[in-house]
């Protein structure tokens, strides 16, 4: 769906990329994830040709994005900026109907869309349509920003460190929230973030990056289990390596299946990681957890020794 | 408008309507003085003329000191900077009586010289309060501007300038602050207005005439900041 070939872009004396090829399919959340000067922000503004190529191109389902009217094609790709970039001057609402009004939409369909994705973003629409973004907190702000790039329904996000300035507890809620989004509208994501955290967390596809180039690309398991490069393991490793590799696993692929399931030991859901399975472990200091599914159910069992095989 | 603003206008209003009935007053301060009282045209006359004047300046000015502020922000107009600085250097160096006095030659005597050299003083607050506005402008708004799919025309129109408003109309003010005192000057080149008074007493050596003027184009002044302020909040945050 995006495809980089061959592309290379310089600043003057600085090199941001040096030949980046990379493709992502149709449908995946893709995660570039690279330090700081990697390249990241260069290559995914290329897609929607905020930065042009010097040499190289960047392909949108087979079409060469420069082939295309550059406001056209920003029109029908999202874009979440680095620094949210809400426009001060206008209400939440009107922040969210940039697009569709440019696109030329009448007024009810967009008040209509403008509320819908409110909703989505589990922000009230009587609350906060028509505050000023300078009414909002930094969560609020990051969401309405997010459904700023949503709101004429793109088929590709790009989203450049969108949860970089908030605080943990409302950046895990609102990375939680994106994989909602993501399995529930099968767009095809490109975030680009330097938190291996976030990145494990996210991705379905993860792509790690230096210096203007691809080291390795995957799914995140694969990448865990198998670095390409010691680059990539040192920047995945921090310390926790096997704690990012169980945060990867579903608890139920560990799991054996239920022949009882004593009471004492903890519940836990059965969407868990083996990383969440752990924590409930050692916070009960239970040598085993039970999987229980919505209903409240039993379907399986994870014990300690289950997770080696993570 | 709150009264503030309007004070100055109405203390204006007041000197106007007052001025013709302190004969008396003038004779007692400057008994030296044949006529205490500029009667040759009416002060309310001359305070029109010098309005038009200021009027038929700033509009210019405005239009040319917003336009060139734009054009020598967008991106690779060197040259439109450069012109840019040449006019704020020139004026930097050379006072506005200079100005008049070069272009009589040219233009002739009258309103012509004093609306040039007033065109060219009231451009430059403009000019600078527009460049500084624009680039005060965040560069995250103006990437999501672009991210968003906006022609260069409407990130101009439905941002920047809507977020630079404010600043704008701040130097347009100043602009004709110093237009009310600089329309004064003109008088020298025979433009007539609210100078004309001054020029006549340093003439005839009548200093009741001089300060007549010199009142009437002190609180003109003053009169029109209060008035430009009243409109400024509400032009900096359109809906
Ligand atoms: N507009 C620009 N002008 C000059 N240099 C630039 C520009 N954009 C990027 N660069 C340079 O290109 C390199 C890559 O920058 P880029 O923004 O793509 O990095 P990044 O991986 O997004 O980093 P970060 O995580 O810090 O955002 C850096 O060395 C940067 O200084
Ligand atoms: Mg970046």
């Amino acid at each position: 769906m995006i495809r980089f070939e061959g592309v290379r872009k310089s600043f003057g004396a600085a090199r941001a990329l040096d030949g980046l090829d990379l493709a992502v399919p149709e449908g995946a959340f893709a995660v570039l994830l690279g330090g700081s000067g990697a390249g990241k922000s260069t290559a995914l503004r290329m897609v929607n040709r905020l930065v042009e190529p010097d040499a190289g191109r960047v392909l949108l389902r087979g079409r060469d994005v420069a082939g295309e009217a550059a406001p056209a094609l920003r029109r029908r790709v999202g874009y979440v900026i680095q620094g949210i970039g809400l426009f001060p001057h206008w209400t939440v609402a009107r922040n969210i109907a940039a697009v569709p009004r440019l696109l030329g939409w009448d007024e009810r369909r967009i008040a209509a869309r403008v509320d819908e994705l409110l909703v989505l973003l589990r922000l009230d629409p009587a609350i906060h349509r028509d505050r000023r973004p300078a009414e909002l907190s930094g969560g609020q702000a990051q969401r309405v920003g997010v459904a700023r790039a949503l709101a004429a329904d793109p088929d590709i996000l790009l989203m450049d460190e969108p949860f970089g300035a908030l605080d943990a507890v409302t950046r895990q809620a609102l990375q939680q929230e994106m994989t909602r989004l993501h399995a529930a509208t099968g767009k095809t994501i490109l975030l680009v973030t330097h938190d291996v955290d976030e990145a494990l967390a996210l991705a379905t596809r993860l792509a790690v990056m230096a210096d203007g180039r691809l080291l390795q690309e995957g799914t995140p398991r694969a990448l865990l289990e198998a670095p390409a490069d010691p680059r990539v393991r040192d920047l995945l490793d921090g310390g926790a390596f096997g704690m990012r590799r169980l945060a990867v696993v579903t608890a139920s692929s560990l799991a054996a299946p239920v022949t009882e399931a004593p009471a004492t030991l903890p519940r836990i859901p059965t969407t868990a990681t083996g990383r969440e399975a752990l924590e409930a472990m050692l916070a009960a200091r239970a040598d085993a957890v039970v999987l229980v599914d919505a209903a409240g159910v039993p379907s399986g069992v994870v014990a300690l020794r289950d997770l080696l095989r993570a | 408008m709150r009264i503030a603003t309007l004070l100055p206008a109405m203390l204006f209003a007041l000197a106007l309507l007052a001025l013709p009935v302190l004969g008396p007053f003038f004779g007692a301060l400057f008994p030296e003085a044949a006529e205490p009282l500029y009667l040759r045209q009416g002060f309310v006359a001359l305070a029109a003329k010098h309005g038009g004047l200021v009027i038929a300046a700033l509009l210019p000015a405005a239009a040319i000191g917003i336009g060139l502020g734009v054009a020598a922000t967008r991106p690779g107009a060197r040259e439109v900077r450069v012109v840019a600085d040449t006019l704020a250097g020139f004026a930097q160096a050379v006072p506005p009586v200079a100005v008049i006095a070069m272009a009589v030659p040219v233009v002739g005597f009258g309103a012509a010289p004093a609306l040039l050299a007033l065109v060219c003083y009231a451009t430059l607050p403009v000019l600078r309060a527009t460049v500084g506005a624009l680039a005060t402008v965040p560069p995250d708004v103006l990437d999501a501007a672009r991210g968003a799919g906006m022609t260069p025309r409407q990130m101009l129109v439905q941002v920047e300038l809507p977020l630079a408003a404010g600043p704008i109309l701040a130097g347009v003010r100043v602009a004709a602050v110093l237009a009310v005192a600089t329309a004064a000057v003109g008088a020298v080149a025979g433009a007539n207005c609210l100078g004309t008074p001054i020029i006549a007493g340093l003439v005839n050596g009548n200093p009741a005439w001089v300060i007549q003027g010199a009142l009437l184009t002190g609180l003109m002044a003053f009169a029109v900041d209060g008035l430009l302020a009243a409109f400024a909040p509400v032009s900096a945050s359109p809906p």
